[in-house]
């Protein structure tokens, strides 16, 4: 009997555990509040519980997670006032943070808690108070380490969102700077955008695909990007990543949308043309002299980068006819005894660039040094001497290679490279047909593509030609003053020179 | 019609040149001068103003009748007779493009890879090009603003620097005085370049600019493509003289192929422009295999892949038998096909109207 | 998916249909830059001429200039049967993709050459851009001949004619242009002579290929020709007033050729020209000079015209131009009587002007 009814009161305990844990609201007892935070988080060391008592005798419990908050504010904005109170007030005017929140739902309150919160729990009160008292730990703000620029603002972003929205505010003092919130699971995100130039459009198109995302946990932009983005099973990218803020804000003032990434630097701009991955944050910070050359010589990269290796084997091995004699002739004097056709020795060197170029990545600095010296020494004089690939075929390769990382998104490097390898197979099966053919399918591709809705080869296929003022070159700014026509902003021109418009640099005032 | 179903006309106009044009770069001006002689000349200048009149005969027309194309405007119009039309259309459609593919494909296997043989190409060209077919209209549209740039500017440019080898300009002017008969001959010989013309019928109906009208831009098509026609006659003839164009197999090809840029990495530059011509092939495959895909499927809007297929599949089949029989191809396409285009352009106008005289005559009694 | 399973299985046929199709690799490969063809007791004589397939940039100092080509000759009808011959003679695929020059022996019978040309013309893997001459004392004599001023690749002969205006006259042409003029109503081709003489190359005549035959011509005729043709070029012309001896140099000359309707063919010919040595010239002299440069023109360009009646050619393409206007297919146009008119001034002579 003794047995049944110590095995009764067990289930009956059993219940009550099961039924605190099923609430979903807090019922202001002390005990079941702790059972549930136990359950939540275990016996995980860091998450604190100090009983704190008032002058009024109020039994007040408060619970924090160490390392998210800020013990000193713990202790003399929250614990502190909260125990030397004696004025009787409500608690809310007694603690001294920046944001006070009150829940009873348990699943605001441990969400608060897990952000740095600190959650106070009064005796038989259903309602909890949240207090930020949290620890933002960041490093400073440092330059962009991959979109380094010589002239012209080096602030990047750092981790936190805040940090983050912050320096954007910072930088854009405009009322029409608006973040909003999106959280992705316990992933905080902001979309950040002006509203009197973005479209509409974009904004709505945005926070619905954010909020479509149902994920656990992510971890970075590059994820949340993925997730967004047009034809995510394309090589091509059709968003683009930065970390630095000037960037952002002149996306922000073309009429882009920007997506902020809390624990990630790097923000998420849309929509992101083809020709996006071509602009650095340099090409507006630069003479237009300057940056109209270097967006040149990128085309020529690109065209070089893509081109050129494929050319290379069709002009060599099947359409020999095209090229001076001379110089085919040359090439088949440097080929002559070596063991494979410039197809095959086109890919070794491609591999091998790829493998040291990996390996150079992965390793720790002092030792990527030796491991480039060595392989120059592997790549440019061995590889000829062992007879594997011919001198002209290491200067094709190492060339793209050069071109390729002309291209001034990361993101768009892997996408050119694949497209490259797609026409040397084509150009070494069907020659220049191939070449052209491949091209072709390819240019198919891209033109069938769109992000956010802007057609992915826009402005220069359909083409918008006032765009073109700031696409193959970049003209002086007193040229440019409209906007990307393709992203529909509701305000076209973002420059407006004083004598209504009639003055531009360069040009003679009105008679 | 949903609005992202819409072209621009701009995209309409580079659709149609791609679609009519690209296919007479394999035979032009052989076949006209064969009938012409010296007054071919008479008859390239014809070419242009007769496409246009029978543009602007059309679209007076059709002008009382809705439809998303030629083939649903018809049938509202004409009913199972319009039906019937549009049928002879897609077939002697399927025999041209069967027509040029055995020439492109010939060409290519004859000039680009000597060791491969030509229904390769014939198939590899128009599998890519059935495929761009199934896509999008605005995306066909913006496939043909790209390479139909491309190609009309090199063709263009490199052919300014072929300028040095014109040996004969004067050949190029038509002979004084016009002699009638061997002018009407060499323009019936001309026709097949106009063959996929009702392309532009249906493309108008697809841009964004009023329903009704055919736009600037699709006029400004049609004679940039009879300049591009002019250009590649005077080049040619220039280049050459009449006697020597008929002896070629492919005379503007042998006229490009003679263009060389002696400093430059490519020197043959003017092979390059056969090559991009690839490109041009494969655009004006997906075009009209689009045309074909829309007509045959009756009141929708997008092309049916299942009939792109079957019609590349009929033409592609139709091109490897007739890449064996050149001198047939050559005579298919110059006479037959021509005779053809003809005739069905007079008998669609004729009941055309008739059906509109009817229609006033039943208004007025009304 | 099911669109990359297509995708796929399309690009999957296409490479299982070129399969053994491919290309030859570059090394598999017997690149022709010049060919010749000599009559032989036999019948006809070819000669191949390959490059050494060693040829680097850095090799090319250590090569002996008798190393740098390399020749094949072979029996055969026809360029087909030549071509079939070398290929059975090497383990290389012979590639004409690249030849530069085809040189012929002027005793070739016309027909031979014309036959030749046409075959070039339609063989879509033979480069119709390639220069064609005629050369003494054979073709394959001169076809071996290499000049110390080109290094290995370049052949000398190709290089020779594609200075444009390095010669006088300027008598190169690509078979194209021999083929065009060929079956044009004129039917007749002008080629240059390359002569080996003194261990040099030179260029100083044509021969007209014409329905009659091959007729070489002397230097006097072919200046003659050139003057007609407006293919003189930048050339010079020596006279002699009194017993002085006068160079004019930098001569440019513009001929105009007009057949009149009774058959006549009237010249015109406009030409200026500078003295740069010697001097100061009085007036006197010069118009002495300018009377004589004068004669000297219309003797060579009679010379030429004589040349045409007797052998019955019309290498000014006469008969062509009148087509252009005629719209028929007429004879070549041999003109029963000449009448030219010289017109020369010297614009610049020593000190004087």
């Amino acid at each position: 009997m003794g047995l049944l009814g110590a095995m009764a009161s067990l289930g009956d305990a059993i219940d009550a555990q099961l039924a605190n844990l099923l609430q979903p609201t807090h019922d202001g007892d002390s005990a079941h509040a702790h059972a549930r935070i136990h359950t939540a988080f275990g016996d995980s060391p860091d998450v604190v519980r100090r009983p704190v008592s008032s002058n009024h005798g109020v039994a007040m419990t408060v619970y924090y997670i160490d390392g998210l908050v800020s013990p000193q504010l713990v202790d003399t904005a929250v614990v502190g006032p909260l125990s030397m109170d004696r004025t009787g007030r409500a608690i809310d005017g007694v603690v001294q943070v920046g944001e006070v929140k009150r829940s009873s739902r348990w699943q605001t309150i441990l969400h608060h808690l897990t952000m740095g919160y600190t959650a106070v729990f009064t005796a038989n009160d259903v309602e909890v108070l949240l207090c930020d008292t949290s620890k933002l730990p960041q490093r400073s703000v440092g330059r962009p380490e991959t979109e380094a620029t010589i002239v012209g603002p080096q602030e990047a972003f750092t981790e936190p969102l805040g940090t983050q929205m912050g320096q954007l505010r910072r930088t854009l003092p405009d009322q029409a700077l608006r973040f909003s919130p999106v959280a992705i699971g316990t992933q905080r995100c902001a979309i950040a955008y002006l509203t009197n130039v973005a479209n509409p459009q974009f904004v709505e198109m945005m926070r619905e695909r954010l909020s479509r995302i149902e994920a656990v946990g992510i971890l970075n932009a590059t994820m949340v990007g993925s997730l967004i983005r047009d034809h995510p099973r394309s090589i091509f990218p059709t968003v683009r990543y930065t970390e630095h803020v000037s960037f952002v804000k002149w996306q922000l003032l073309q009429g882009r949308v920007a997506v902020l990434t809390d624990g990630d630097p790097f923000a998420i701009i849309a929509p992101a043309t083809f020709r996006d991955f071509y602009s650095t944050p340099m090409d507006y910070s630069s003479g237009w002299y300057d940056a109209s050359f270097v967006r040149i010589v990128r085309v020529v990269g690109f065209v070089i980068s893509v081109l050129l290796p494929s050319l290379y084997i069709v002009f060599s091995s099947v359409d020999q006819q095209l090229v001076p004699y001379q110089l085919l002739l040359i090439v088949m004097g440097s080929h002559t005894g070596l063991p494979f056709s410039p197809f095959v020795e086109a890919v070794i060197m491609i591999f091998m660039i790829e493998v040291i170029r990996e390996a150079a990545l992965r390793m720790p600095k002092p030792l990527a040094g030796a491991l480039g010296t060595m392989g120059a020494i592997v790549v440019g004089t061995a590889i000829v001497k062992s007879g594997l690939v011919s001198n002209q075929v290491i200067v094709i390769i190492t060339v793209t290679a050069l071109s390729l990382f002309s291209v001034p998104a990361y993101e768009m490097v892997g996408a050119v490279r694949l497209f490259d390898i797609a026409l040397i197979i084509a150009g070494a099966v069907f020659g220049l047909f191939g070449v052209v053919a491949t091209g072709f399918t390819v240019s198919a591709l891209l033109l069938s593509m769109s992000s956010f809705g802007v057609p992915y080869l826009a402005p220069i296929v359909p083409p918008h030609w006032d765009n073109w003022r700031d696409t193959w070159v970049r003209l002086p700014y007193g040229q440019i003053e409209a906007r990307p026509t393709a992203l529909r902003p509701l305000n076209l021109n973002w420059l407006h020179l004083a004598g209504s418009g009639v003055r531009r640099p360069g040009r003679r005032p009105n008679r | 019609m949903s609005p992202e179903d819409t072209i621009t006309p701009a995209q309409a106009a580079m659709i149609a040149g791609i679609g009519i044009v690209a296919g007479g770069i394999y035979l032009w001006p052989q076949p006209t001068i064969q009938a012409g002689g010296q007054t071919a000349g008479w008859a390239v200048l014809a070419a242009g103003p007769m496409m246009m009149a029978a543009l602007a005969l059309w679209n007076a027309l059709l002008r009382p009748w809705r439809g998303s194309d030629l083939g649903t405007v018809l049938s509202a119009a004409l009913g199972l007779l319009g039906r019937l039309l549009t049928w002879w259309y897609a077939v002697l459609l399927i025999l041209y493009m069967a027509a040029v593919g055995s020439l492109f494909g010939t060409l290519s296997s004859e000039v680009l890879a000597p060791r491969t043989p030509a229904p390769i190409f014939i198939v590899f060209a128009a599998g890519v090009g059935a495929w761009a077919a199934t896509l999008r209209l605005p995306t066909l549209g913006r496939l043909a603003q790209l390479w139909a740039t491309i190609a009309g500017v090199l063709t263009i440019a490199i052919g300014a620097v072929g300028v040095r080898n014109l040996h004969w300009p004067s050949a190029t002017l038509p002979v004084i005085p016009l002699h009638l008969a061997p002018v009407v001959n060499a323009m019936l010989r001309e026709v097949y370049l106009w063959v996929p013309y009702p392309l532009l019928l249906t493309l108008v109906r697809r841009t964004n600019s009023p329903f009704r009208h055919v736009p600037r831009a699709v006029w400004i098509s049609v004679w940039a493509q009879w300049a591009l026609l002019i250009w590649l006659y005077a080049l040619t003839v220039g280049t050459l003289g009449t006697w020597p164009v008929r002896e070629l197999r492919w005379p503007t090809v042998f006229v490009y192929e003679l263009i060389e840029v002696s400093s430059f990495l490519i020197t043959q530059v003017g092979v390059l422009v056969v090559v991009v011509w690839t490109v041009v092939f494969i655009t004006f495959w997906a075009a009209n295999m689009w045309h074909i895909g829309v007509l045959l499927r009756g009141k929708a809007r997008a092309a049916d892949p299942r009939v792109v297929l079957a019609a590349t599949a009929l033409s592609v089949a139709l091109g490897c038998v007739l890449q064996l029989f050149p001198a047939f191809t050559t005579q298919l396409l110059s006479a037959d096909l021509s005779v053809a285009i003809a005739l069905w352009t007079a008998t669609s106008l004729g009941c055309l109207g008739v059906r509109v005289l009817v229609g006033r005559r039943a208004s007025l009694g009304s | 998916m099911r669109r990359v399973r297509a995708a796929s299985a399309f690009l999957l046929l296409c490479l299982t249909l070129l399969t053994g199709c491919g290309p030859l690799s570059i090394n598999e490969q017997a690149i022709v830059l010049a060919v010749s063809l000599d009559p032989d007791r036999a019948g006809w004589r070819w000669t191949f001429m390959f490059p050494n397939p060693t040829l680097t940039p850095s090799s090319e100092a250590s090569i002996h200039t008798s190393q740098e080509f390399s020749v094949l000759s072979v029996g055969g009808a026809t360029f087909g049967d030549a071509v079939d011959a070398v290929q059975s003679a090497i383990d290389r695929k012979v590639f004409l993709g690249l030849c530069q020059v085809v040189v012929l022996n002027p005793r070739l019978p016309a027909e031979m050459v014309r036959r030749l040309l046409t075959t070039l013309v339609r063989t879509s893997a033979f480069p119709h851009r390639a220069w064609v001459t005629f050369g003494e004392p054979t073709a394959s004599e001169l076809l071996t001949t290499t000049m110390p001023e080109e290094a290995a690749p370049t052949v000398y002969l190709a290089a020779y004619f594609k200075c444009r205006d390095c010669h006088s006259p300027a008598s190169e042409v690509r078979i194209w242009e021999a083929w065009d003029s060929l079956v044009l109503p004129s039917r007749t081709a002008v080629l240059p002579l390359a002569s080996r003489a003194q261990g040099r190359v030179m260029v100083q005549r044509v021969a007209w290929l014409g329905p009659n035959g091959i007729q070489v011509l002397t230097p006097s005729e072919t200046q003659g020709w050139a003057i007609l043709a407006n293919r003189l070029g930048q050339g010079s012309v020596s006279v002699f007033s009194g017993a002085e001896r006068f160079t004019v140099r930098r001569v440019s000359l513009h001929s105009q050729v007009i057949p009149q309707s009774n058959g006549e063919i009237a010249v015109n010919v406009l030409g200026t020209g500078t003295i740069d040595e010697g001097g100061p010239y009085t007036a006197s002299q010069v118009a002495l000079v300018q009377q004589r440069v004068a004669d000297e023109l219309a003797s060579s360009c009679m010379a030429a015209l004589h040349a045409m009646q007797r052998n019955r050619v019309d290498p000014l393409a006469v008969a062509t131009r009148r087509s252009w206007t005629d719209g028929g297919f007429p004879a070549p146009d041999v003109p029963a009587h000449v009448a030219v008119h010289v017109q020369f001034r010297v614009v610049r002579a020593g000190y004087l002007y």
